[in-house]
């Protein structure tokens, strides 16, 4: 399984940066996408995280309590997390 | 950060703010009358003034306030938009950019009182004497609302303290039980609908913190859209694709929820009320983007991925495999990278960077291009010539230098986004009103060479307004539109650029100029000139045509200065005049100061460096083209015209090398002051690329000596002054016959 680290601050530009990791990483096969660092998180991430999860192989995601409370705060936790992880 | 340099990134950002505003103002008098034409002019005022009054510059922010009140008034249709008005606008703009500067020197601002009462005056004949009150910048046309305030305002703001309290539980993932609760009270609730676009996260934006904002204000995420998120190959990070619905309580009046998006307008859509749903989304066309470089502050870890390529073509959402990354070797991003695009994307990231920093990289690179060379050379000698990893490395060599030399490079629009005012104020004081064409505003050179050109273009226009362009009389009786036409353009030329000044004028009056150039003693009576020569007699230092000597031009400063200006450049100017249609000045300058092209010669044994750019053509003379001249002088024949014959060797005091013509090659070269020349020379080695390594900041001027510069071998090679070499030379020459 591949693996990716957000970083702590997931604005914009990093959304940019990490895009082409994903496409790169996800290929079919389900990714990892350890977020458990992340401090803070804007629109371009969360939609990102949306659109990997959406897509084939899907992802899972080990959120922060800031990338929780951003997904509980734009109605996304279903979206973005299984069960078991919160 | 400190203050200082946050006031810095402020001008910065007041620059690019003028120049968007610029080219807004400019679209409106085209034609382009659009709201989002209107709203890009309103909100560069608007964020000059949010910066203006952040760090105190209050007659900038008072001035601002007059002129932001009268573009919301335009924004809302409230004053109708007439070429008076644009006119207005554009002279206010100009006053607004001497407001910055000023500003920014410390200096005293301009004299605004006239220009603030035609624009108020503008606003309150227009918007029914209304002018100030409730005009407020980022005001909409509020729709009436039932005023929540009253008698149970004290408990309503309780009840909202209660609930943010509650909110707060809530999204930090506590017990939601209270939150029920507290949404149980809330009986009566009404829906927010909002959808940010692309431009709400831009600059640093963030549409959630606004989506906070509702939260705070007591709203509750009951639906979010993710149906339009694309999947993972057609996605764009700079996109905006999620919408959201929130249910917010009675308590929050809707003038507390537009509040929020006031200042971000139109880039963020929202819907209030029960009926209405979520916008739809606005996918913004990006401009085509160039690779996302893979930047130091990438900040994920996956060792697998090379160079993060963003191809993502749609035939690969079928069969997603990693084979069009693996496919992005380095070459392939190397050529992605010559090819990008010449215009930096409209929306693309951009940083802010130390120009120090970046001439750091470029004086790195150019030791590089040194150390490649040197190590091509230590291997020839070794017998190790042809191999793939040499050329590899050659290849990725010149790439790095190009891509550090893109760094620098600039769009030449910054230079001519100032020429429309420069036309305004010619037009005020000349009463000649001349049309603009712009062609290819996007080419790139170095920015150097852009700060150093905005002087000579500047009485080039200048020029061409007074002298060259006639009175709107005149060109009726000559069957010409009244209106003059200056055209401008930039373009690149095999390693050079080339930019055209060229107005539609009478032209060159060549009579009156050599009549003139005679009446100065700048040419003999009986001199026969060509054509050419004429025109170029308006570059001679004191010359000047001009009846009456204005303040705009005719001192004749003017181009002798440009030349020499276009010269220290490492560029050359040519006239084109043809009488009756018009003149045209051609700038042609180096894309870069660092590096530059240039004939590798020996003289003696030394080896020199002519720059390419002043070099006609290279020949052995044949027999009888070179004659005597005095006692000690060589004349070439080149085609039926003498030129000069300057030998390198007594020039710059050599031991030994080539004296007479016969004996080495010649290169006709070409100067600025004294015509062409040819310069004998042993033998010419080669011709490339070298970097310039500046004598006067690392030793001292030379007299005769542009520069110096590394060869492959480690020597060192001066660089000729073609110029200078030449002027000097013949008189030299001269002493030493003596």
């Amino acid at each position: 399984m591949n693996s990716i680290i957000l970083p702590a601050r997931c604005d914009r530009a990093a959304a940019e940066a990490i895009w082409p990791e994903l496409v790169a990483a996800m290929g079919g096969s389900p990714t990892a996408i350890d977020g458990s660092g992340v401090e803070h998180v804007g629109q371009a991430v969360l939609q990102l995280l949306v659109s990997a999860r959406r897509s084939d192989g899907g992802a899972t995601i080990a959120p922060s309590p800031a990338l929780l409370d951003a997904a509980q705060l734009t109605g996304l936790t279903a979206e973005l997390f299984e069960e078991s992880e919160l | 950060m400190s203050p200082e340099e946050i006031q810095q990134i402020f001008f910065a950002e007041c620059e690019e703010s003028l120049a968007a505003a610029e080219s807004g103002l400019a679209a409106c008098q085209a034609g382009t009358q659009d709201a989002d034409t209107v709203n890009a002019v309103f909100r560069a005022v608007h964020s000059i003034k949010g910066g203006a009054g952040a760090f105190g510059y209050v007659a900038l922010q008072a001035y601002t306030h007059t002129f932001e009140t009268l573009l919301s008034d335009v924004r809302e249709g409230l004053v109708a938009i007439e070429s008076k008005l644009v006119d207005l606008l554009l002279r206010a703009l100009d006053t607004l950019s001497d407001h910055v500067e000023a500003a920014r020197e410390g200096g005293d601002a301009p004299a605004d009182a006239a220009l603030i009462g035609e624009m108020e005056a503008s606003m309150a004949a227009n918007a029914g004497g209304a002018p100030e009150a409730g005009v407020e910048p980022a005001a909409e046309p509020e729709v009436s609302e039932p005023d929540t305030t009253g008698s149970d305002a004290e408990g309503s703001a309780e009840y909202e303290l209660d609930l943010d309290a509650l909110l707060d539980d809530l999204t930090a993932g506590f017990d939601p039980a209270p939150a029920k609760a507290a949404e149980a009270a809330a009986e009566k609730r009404w829906k927010v609908h909002l959808r940010p676009h692309s431009g709400a996260m831009r600059n640093g934006s963030e549409p959630l913190l606004m989506v906070r904002e509702i939260a705070s204000l007591g709203g509750e995420c009951v639906h979010c859209d993710v149906s339009q998120v694309p999947p993972l190959d057609a996605f764009d990070p700079a996109q905006g694709y999620l919408g959201w619905t929130f249910s917010m309580p009675e308590t929050a009046s809707e003038d507390s929820v537009r509040e929020i998006f006031d200042f971000i307008g139109d880039d963020c859509a929202l819907a209030l009320g029960e009926d209405a749903d979520i916008p739809e989304v606005k996918i913004v066309a990006a401009a085509p983007k160039p690779a996302p470089a893979p930047v130091a502050s990438a900040p994920v870890k996956e060792a697998k991925v090379a160079a993060p390529q963003p191809a993502a073509p749609v035939a690969a959402a079928a069969q997603p495999e990693p084979a069009p990354v693996q496919d992005a070797p380095a070459d392939a991003a190397a050529k992605a990278a010559q090819a990008a695009p010449p215009a930096p994307p409209a929306g693309g990231q951009s940083i802010r960077i130390d120009l120090f920093k970046l001439d750091r990289l470029i004086d790195l690179v150019g030791e590089l291009v040194i150390a490649q060379a040197m190590l091509v050379q230590r291997l020839g000698a070794n017998g190790i010539t042809a191999n793939e990893e040499l050329s590899l490395l050659e290849t990725l060599t010149r790439d790095i230098q190009e891509s550090a030399m893109s760094i620098r490079a600039q769009p030449i629009s910054s230079v001519f986004s100032r020429v429309p005012r420069i036309l305004r104020e010619l037009a005020s004081s000349t009463g000649k009103h001349v049309k603009l064409d712009v062609i290819g505003e996007t080419t790139e050179l170095d920015k150097t060479v852009i700060e150093r050109l905005g002087e000579p273009l500047t009485h080039l226009i200048r020029n061409a307004v007074d002298h060259g362009i006639e009175s709107a009389e005149d060109r009726i009786a000559a069957g010409k539109a009244p209106e003059g036409t200056l055209t401008l353009s930039a373009e690149h030329r095999s390693g050079r650029i080339l930019i055209s000044i060229a107005d539609d004028g009478a032209g060159i009056n060549r009579e009156r100029v050599l009549a003139k150039a005679v009446e100065k003693g700048i040419v003999s009576a009986e001199a026969q000139l060509s054509a050419e020569e004429i025109d170029n007699l308006i570059f001679a230092p004191g010359f000047s045509t001009a009846q009456t000597v204005s303040n705009i031009s005719g001192r004749g400063v003017g181009m002798d200065v440009v030349r020499q200006n276009v010269k220290d450049l490492g560029g050359r100017i040519t006239i084109d005049s043809t009488p009756g249609k018009g003149t045209t000045f051609i700038l042609t300058l180096p894309l870069t100061l660092a590096i530059s092209d240039g004939m590798i010669v020996n003289v003696g044994d030394q080896t020199l460096v002519v720059p390419l750019a002043s070099v006609v053509e290279s020949l052995r003379p044949g027999d009888g083209e070179v004659q005597g001249l005095g006692s000690n002088r060589n004349m070439l024949n080149v085609r039926g015209r003498f030129i000069p014959i300057v030998s390198l060797r007594s020039a710059l005091g050599a031991s030994s090398g080539a004296l007479t013509p016969d004996e080495g090659v010649l290169i006709v070269v070409d100067t600025e002051s004294t015509g062409q020349a040819a310069l004998l020379v042993d033998e010419i080695q080669d011709q490339r690329q070298f970097v310039i390594k500046s004598l006067a900041t690392n030793f001292r001027p030379v007299d005769g000596v542009a520069g110096a510069t590394i060869l492959g071998d480690g020597r060192v090679a001066l660089i000729v002054d073609v110029d200078g070499l030449v002027s000097n030379a013949a008189p030299g020459q001269e002493r030493q016959a003596a």
